[in-house]
């Protein structure tokens, strides 16, 4: 187990299912990137994402021989770094009730927000000071809103291995993703109007 | 196609994996729909934004942590694993 280019996940697995620790250090190598950028995106904290990232490893070692294959290794891994994610941020949660979290909202009143899209450029505002507000506005939704925005949106995986992921079928994936960009559309309008309402005070 | 259609196809369009036809015909509304264009340009904005934003490669340090936890781990799976029969044979006794 030399080298591990040109060598599939599957095969790897097989040889770390066998004992062989160096394949599934390679294993760890192929993926440790994007495991630690899903953990810290999904929990916004360095300390957490670390802890993610360890905590996903460590069972993924200690579970591998129940991994059947079924699904690729990639989709497997990432649903124990989601899971694992989702408990740390409801854990979170739990120690610190926020009043200003979001409220779950109903079909009708994110199609009715829809319908009625304020014209607000929200380009200006992400033009502007983007990135910090959009973390947050991000990290406000509400974690299976987030998971599924992360996973879809950012990491790029079809929705129906998004699915394949959080154990949900194609048309939650659809509806979760969709409630997550009008609750992102939400509070991102809603900051721009609490900006422009300052910029009026001043 | 009408907005509520639009929103239903919105993620594969954003991703670019919506059908020629389909794609063609959500262009076409957008052409003329100025709250849907609105909506899905914030959208395509907030991905963009975000994917470039963050530069979460793993730290090195980190990198070096995992690596320690799961040689540990892996030491300690060894030590459980039931020892095979000596293959030496004990010395006959006198």
């Amino acid at each position: 187990m030399a080298k591990s280019k040109g060598i599939k996940d599957e095969q790897l697995v097989g040889f770390a299912k066998k004992g062989d620790t160096r394949a599934f250090g390679n294993l760890m190598l192929r993926y440790q990137n994007k495991i630690y950028r899903l953990a810290r995106r999904m929990t916004d904290t360095d300390e957490d994402a670390e802890d993610v990232l360890q905590d996903a490893f460590i069972k993924a070692f200690r579970k591998l021989s129940t991994f059947k294959g079924r699904s690729k290794f990639s989709t497997w891994l990432y649903r124990i770094t989601v899971n694992i994610a989702l408990m740390k941020l409801r854990r979170r949660r739990l120690s610190t009730v926020s009043l200003s979290e979001p409220v779950e909202t109903e079909d009708s009143t994110i199609q009715r927000d829809i319908e009625n899209g304020s014209p607000d450029p929200l380009e200006k505002l992400l033009g502007m000071e983007s990135a910090e507000v959009l973390d947050k506005a991000i990290n406000g939704l509400r974690e299976n809103y987030r998971a599924v925005f992360i996973l879809r949106h950012v990491e790029g995986l079809s929705t129906r291995e998004t699915a394949d992921i959080l154990e949900i079928d194609v048309p939650a994936v659809k509806s979760r993703l969709h409630r997550a960009r009008t609750q992102l559309k939400v509070q991102l309008l809603g900051h721009a109007k609490n900006q422009k309402t300052k910029g009026k005070v001043v | 196609m009408n907005c509520r259609r639009i929103l239903g196809s919105l993620t594969d369009y954003l991703h670019g994996e919506t059908g020629v036809k389909v794609c063609e015909e959500i262009d076409r509304h957008l052409d003329g729909c100025k709250k849907c264009r609105i909506h899905v340009d914030s959208m395509r904005q907030i991905i963009t934004l975000y994917q470039r934003w963050r530069d979460d490669t793993i730290p090195k340090d980190i990198s070096i942590r995992l690596k320690q936890v799961i040689a540990e781990e892996a030491r300690k799976a060894d030590a459980r694993k039931p020892r095979k029969a000596s293959k030496t044979r004990k010395r006959p006794k006198r």
